[in-house]
């Protein structure tokens, strides 16, 4: 299995290397050019820069250089981002320390304020308020203004498939919202979407929230192969199926679809998004599939004995 | 058209001849509720109002308006009418109708119920319980006022030299007799300052609503960036999202150098959240977006044009005029503000902005501001006084402490001090009650239904105020009592600031006139 970006789409790998290796100039003036079928996807780049330690020293001589250059900036309060999350951890908020908690806050402040004049100097850049509904998201602003800045950005960029994947996030009853409030955006955010686009996951990923909230392990077991929510799952499946792909969220639509198949039990039906994904897998989706991962495993392989891939 | 300048019966006259038949009068005195202390707060008001009342004159349009730095009587009719409302208000004034004390009391009462009491409390955080910061506190001095001391205050603070009057109409109306005492200019009041770092936040959940107030250097560029803002401020909020009904910016003189930039924004009680965000981002996008210039060019004209009318109808200026005078700043040459407007430009807008968000004070609804980088606004007193400590009755109520030099009530929430030598008023109940505000805003509520006193305590926080400073109020009834059950009160009520002010010093004669009257009452 491959959750690698870069491993997965040689472009991302040559933009790492180039940006750790030099040019990170020309990395990042490379960005917004467009990818497949027109559509940009800059904040998949932009994420796979800020995954990179090796891109904050020539991140300082960039700014130093030149103290404006905006996706410079936009980087550096991914890099507060991604830094404030790592200190954090994935742990429920009773498991994370106060120093930890200062710590992961103290950077979110810097990165919402980076991206707060971002904002405000180009109100038409919708990168900047998708990071801001990530940092609303960790410094608790509340659901009525995580709303507010997802309305700004839907209004530049109406299916910007990572903005759609925070707001689920955010509207989980884990950062405040309801299971009522999750269902009624993932579906009509669903239904806007064309055919194709990652954008029809997110009614996939609430439910995949909604089953691993779930406490008590038999409503859980459950939960995926109720009648109503496979008959979901199979509609999110046939659209994915059915037109273009974005260029990089379709490995998290399909890989998210792939294991709530087998989850629901339906792996036929998997095997069609397994032989799309080749040997690619969302990390996210491959833990949610837990004790299932050996079946997950032989369905792949049988999708690329039918020479299914992609 | 032009504006002359004169002396009536020895008080600094503007005149302005008008051609539309109408005569029109006031008088400007250079005294407002900021030159008040909290323990006599309205004490201005009330003169304002006994000097208006003798005027029969239900014919005459005219009113009397108390502000922070001057207040305004005035009328408009003929000139026979301007004349009977000004030599009236002058006569009244050097002989106040004091048998009408209680009763004008009673009517101020209604007027602050009418208006919801005091202002916001952000004037009081950041100025304290005194000076600018007054207008955040209700006039509850008007207990403690007596016709000797509302008499002081008319002749030393409403006299001649006290004042500017301004008339306007065909010719300068004949039979004006003003006579009011002497006296000499009043100095400004000092601004205070107990807030501590800017920009600066304080949360207050009771109304739906975004305040932020700035200071900022008086101008034409901070005068259309205000008027950017307000615009701005109404198409994001209402019009675009919807997140309430009003939502503006408003520019207010405060003294000769500076004014008071003020935005409102009211919203959904489920939106607050997003309304603090989007007033964020409006002033963001005033600080360091582009100024859109036809936006500029129309708030351009706009200010222009206000320009033209005073040019052809100097008389509607002379108030402001009037003002000016009294705040030693020299009248706008109309052709100068010309200039100066058309040479605002965006990056004048840009740097109007900086200076704005360099002091302002937002009082939020939700959330607060530290995410945007702005500091909590001290809530909690910085020092403490050490004593006799007294427990709550309540189980997690806040407890006393009862110093030689001042009282500190703690709470888990904070503490809240004043200092003896810094008490701005004690509301001294008959019940047994004592409530201390202190000058830096913080205070303090000794209540004996709440805290197991010992029999002495009150008597000896009664010897350690300033008597000047203490307001007799009535027993309290049983059932409006603070109780104990229930939650445990609010260790510091707002407003609050910190403790570094300096102390009231009696630093105006007006003042100094002040406290030696309000000691020998």
């Amino acid at each position: 299995m491959v959750h690698d970006y870069c491993e997965i789409f040689p472009d991302l790998a040559r933009l790492r290397d180039r940006a750790t290796q030099g040019d990170l100039r020309g990395a990042l003036g490379a960005m917004d050019r467009a990818g497949l079928a027109g559509v940009v996807e800059v904040d998949r780049r932009l994420w796979v820069l800020a995954g990179e330690a090796g891109v904050d020293e020539p991140l300082e001589r960039l700014l130093a250089a030149e103290p404006g250059h905006r996706r410079g900036r936009t980087l550096r309060a991914l890099r507060l981002l991604v830094r404030g999350w790592d200190i954090r951890g994935t742990a429920t908020a009773e498991h994370v320390t106060t120093a930890q908690f200062d710590a992961f806050h103290d950077h979110l402040r810097r990165a919402e304020q980076v991206l707060l004049r971002l904002c405000a100097e180009d109100p038409a850049d919708p990168e900047p308020w998708a990071l801001r509904l990530v940092t609303a998201r960790g410094l608790s602003l509340g659901i009525p203004e995580t709303r507010r800045r997802y309305t700004r950005l839907v209004e530049l960029d109406r299916h910007h498939v990572e903005a759609h994947q925070h707001l689920v996030q955010s509207l989980c009853p884990k950062w405040g919202g309801s299971w009522d409030a999750l269902f009624e955006f993932a579906r009509d955010c669903a239904d806007a979407a064309p055919d194709g686009s990652a954008q029809v996951g997110v009614l996939t990923t609430a439910h995949l929230e909604r089953w691993a909230g779930e406490d008590d392990p038999e409503l859980r077991d459950g939960y995926l192969s109720d009648p109503d929510v496979v008959a979901d799952l199979e509609e999110v499946s046939d659209r994915l199926l059915a037109g273009e792909a974005t260029p990089y969220s379709w490995v998290g639509a399909h890989s998210d679809v792939a294991v709530a198949l087998v989850l629901a039990g339906r792996p036929q039906r998997a095997v069609r998004h397994l032989g799309v994904l080749g040997p690619a897998m969302e990390d996210r989706a491959w833990a949610l599939a837990g004790p299932r991962r050996d079946e997950v495993e032989e369905l792949r392989a049988q999708a690329a004995t039918h020479g299914a891939y992609r | 058209m032009s504006v002359t300048e004169t002396t009536v019966d020895g008080i600094p006259t503007l005149f302005a001849r008008r051609e539309d038949g109408q005569y029109a009068g006031g008088i400007v005195f250079r005294v407002g509720w900021a030159d008040e202390t909290l323990a006599v707060r309205g004490l201005t008001h009330l003169v304002e109002h006994l000097a208006l009342h003798g005027v029969a004159a239900r014919d005459v349009h005219h009113n009397g308006e108390t502000h922070a730095l001057h207040t305004h009587l005035y009328a408009s009719g003929t000139a026979e009418q301007v004349v009977r409302v000004l030599n009236g208000v002058c006569a009244a004034l050097c002989d106040l109708p004091v048998d009408r004390l209680e009763t004008e009391k009673e009517v101020l009462r209604a007027e602050a119920r009418g208006r919801g009491g005091a202002g916001s409390s952000m004037a009081g955080m950041r100025h304290g319980a005194r000076g600018h910061g007054l207008s955040s506190y209700a006039e509850l001095g008007l207990a403690n006022v007596d016709a000797g001391l509302t008499v002081m205050w008319a002749n030393e603070a409403f006299s001649r030299d006290n004042a500017v009057l301004w008339l306007s109409g065909e010719s300068m109306p004949e039979g004006l007799s003003l006579t009011l005492p002497e006296g000499e200019r009043q100095s400004l009041p000092p601004v205070t300052d107990v807030l501590g770092p800017t920009p600066a936040y304080y949360l207050d959940g009771s109304e739906d609503v975004v305040h932020v107030t700035a200071v900022v250097p008086r101008s034409c560029r901070a005068m259309l960036f205000t008027e950017l803002l307000s615009r701005a401020l109404f198409a994001d909020l209402r019009q675009r999202d919807g997140l309430g009904y009003s939502a503006s910016a408003t520019y207010r003189v405060r003294d000769a150098e500076h004014a008071v930039v003020a935005v409102v924004a009211d919203c959904l009680p489920e939106r607050r959240g997003a309304a603090v965000g989007a007033v964020v981002d409006t002033l963001a996008r005033l600080r360091w977006g582009s100024v859109p210039a036809d936006e500029l060019e129309e708030v351009r004209a706009a200010a222009l044009a206000a320009v033209a009318t005073s040019r052809t109808l100097p008389h509607t200026g002379l108030p402001a005029r009037a003002l000016e005078m009294l705040l030693g700043r020299e009248p706008d040459d109309p052709a100068v503000l010309e200039d100066e407007l058309r040479a605002v430009t965006a990056d004048d807008v840009r740097a109007a902005a900086e200076d704005f968000h360099a002091t302002a004070l937002a009082q939020v609804p939700e959330l607060g501001l530290e995410w945007a980088g702005w500091a909590a606004a001290p809530v909690s007193s910085d020092t403490a006084v050490d004593g006799t400590g007294y427990a709550s009755l309540a189980a997690d109520g806040p407890t006393l402490v009862v110093g030689d030099d001042g009282l500190t009530l703690r709470s888990d929430r904070g503490r809240s001090t004043v200092h003896f030598d810094r008490v701005a008023a004690m509301l001294a109940y008959a019940d047994g009650g004592r409530s201390l505000l202190g000058e830096d805003g913080f205070h303090v509520a000794v209540e004996p239904t709440l805290l197991a006193l010992d029999e002495d305590v009150v008597a000896r926080i009664d010897a350690a105020v300033d008597p000047a400073r203490v307001v007799r109020r009535p027993a309290r009834e049983a059932a409006s009592l603070p109780r104990p059950a229930g939650h445990s009160p609010e260790a510091a009520g707002p407003p609050a600031g910190q403790g570094a002010g300096e102390p009231l010093a009696p630093s105006s004669p007006l003042l100094r006139r002040l406290w030696r009257a309000a000691r020998g009452r």
